[in-house]
């Protein structure tokens, strides 16, 4: 299913204004050199601290955009294995990288969104692998739910039940 | 906006839903469009439901819900179910932004529903012939 518009979140998220809470916090990370990578990783490594010493809803939205950026891969993945469910799927993948960007946009400048989830095995019939995609894309959407009612900025909290929203959207089309 | 006030917003947007509900559901053919009537029945009970609710939540913290106005503006033409699905389709978007909101003011089990709300009303608008939006109830 083709998405209608294209986000109108920009406007209204604005850089540095949903999580600017985290601005002197992330800066602060940044420049003792860590890296603010997967915070769903191993606790002990310097990474994980950094994250731990995030403002929270900057650490939210690196889970965000790592959830995201996983489901993104899996829906890549699919499509690569069984290319007649490319088409099909072209709206999930588009959604997600928007949902990408409102995300990365939302972040003070030195934090790391780019870490990904774990890999992801695609079932050789196309039918189970749509159906392992629609759990995937449900997981997602649970996750989503589970971080906006952690979100402490307002704002925010609104873009990720948006996003959760637009995925039960593409939910509907996967299963319909 | 207050958590109150987004609530009171929110209440009085399911009043207006409520109100075009009936008047859709009047409009349809039960015999003629049994999908359509059956859609637009349960989106009545649905947003009902929630206004009793809402009413209930705000009544419980000490303010009086905002009433229900005499009339509505209604959509120029409702007559064919294209119309209709257009007019329930402006419905639901409408809603949606008003749970966007009322996500945005409030927290805890309070925003945990207005989740759930912006979920079936973004899924909703699929049934009335609307189409996956990147963000749904944010404008």
């Amino acid at each position: 299913m083709t998405p209608q518009t294209r986000p109108p979140a920009a406007t209204w998220i604005r850089r540095r204004t949903a999580l600017a809470l985290g601005l002197a916090a992330a800066a602060g990370a940044a420049s003792s050199g860590c890296s603010l990578n997967n915070p769903l990783s191993d606790d002990e490594t310097p990474a994980a601290e950094a994250v731990r010493d995030l403002a929270p809803d900057v650490a939210v939205a690196v889970e965000a955009a790592a959830l995201v950026r996983g489901a993104q891969d899996a829906v890549a993945r699919t499509g690569e294995r069984h290319p007649a469910l490319a088409t099909r799927l072209a709206g999930l993948m588009a959604t997600h990288q928007a949902h990408l960007d409102a995300v990365a946009d939302a972040v003070p400048d030195g934090v790391d969104t780019s870490a990904g989830a774990a890999a992801y095995d695609v079932p050789a019939r196309p039918r189970r692998a749509l159906s392992r995609l629609v759990e995937s894309e449900q997981t997602l959407h649970d996750e989503l739910v589970g971080l906006a009612l952690r979100a402490e900025s307002g704002p925010f909290a609104r873009l990720l039940g948006s996003m959760a929203a637009a995925v039960s959207q593409q939910l509907r089309g996967m299963t319909a | 906006m207050t958590p109150l006030e987004a609530q009171q917003a929110t209440l009085a947007g399911e009043h207006a839903a409520i109100h075009l509900y009936g008047v859709l559901g009047a409009q349809a053919s039960e015999s003629r469009q049994p999908a359509l009537y059956a859609r637009l029945v349960d989106a009545f009970r649905v947003h009902r439901k929630r206004r009793d609710q809402l009413t209930v939540t705000i009544a419980a913290a000490g303010a009086e819900p905002v009433a229900a106005e005499v009339s509505y503006d209604l959509p120029d033409a409702i007559s064919t179910a294209v119309e209709l699905n257009s007019a329930a389709l402006q419905v639901e978007r409408r809603t949606a932004r008003t749970y966007g909101q009322l996500i945005e003011s409030t927290a805890g089990a309070e925003r945990r529903w207005a989740l759930v709300a912006l979920d079936d009303s973004a899924v909703r608008q699929l049934e009335f012939r609307g189409t996956p939006e990147m963000f749904p109830g944010t404008a």
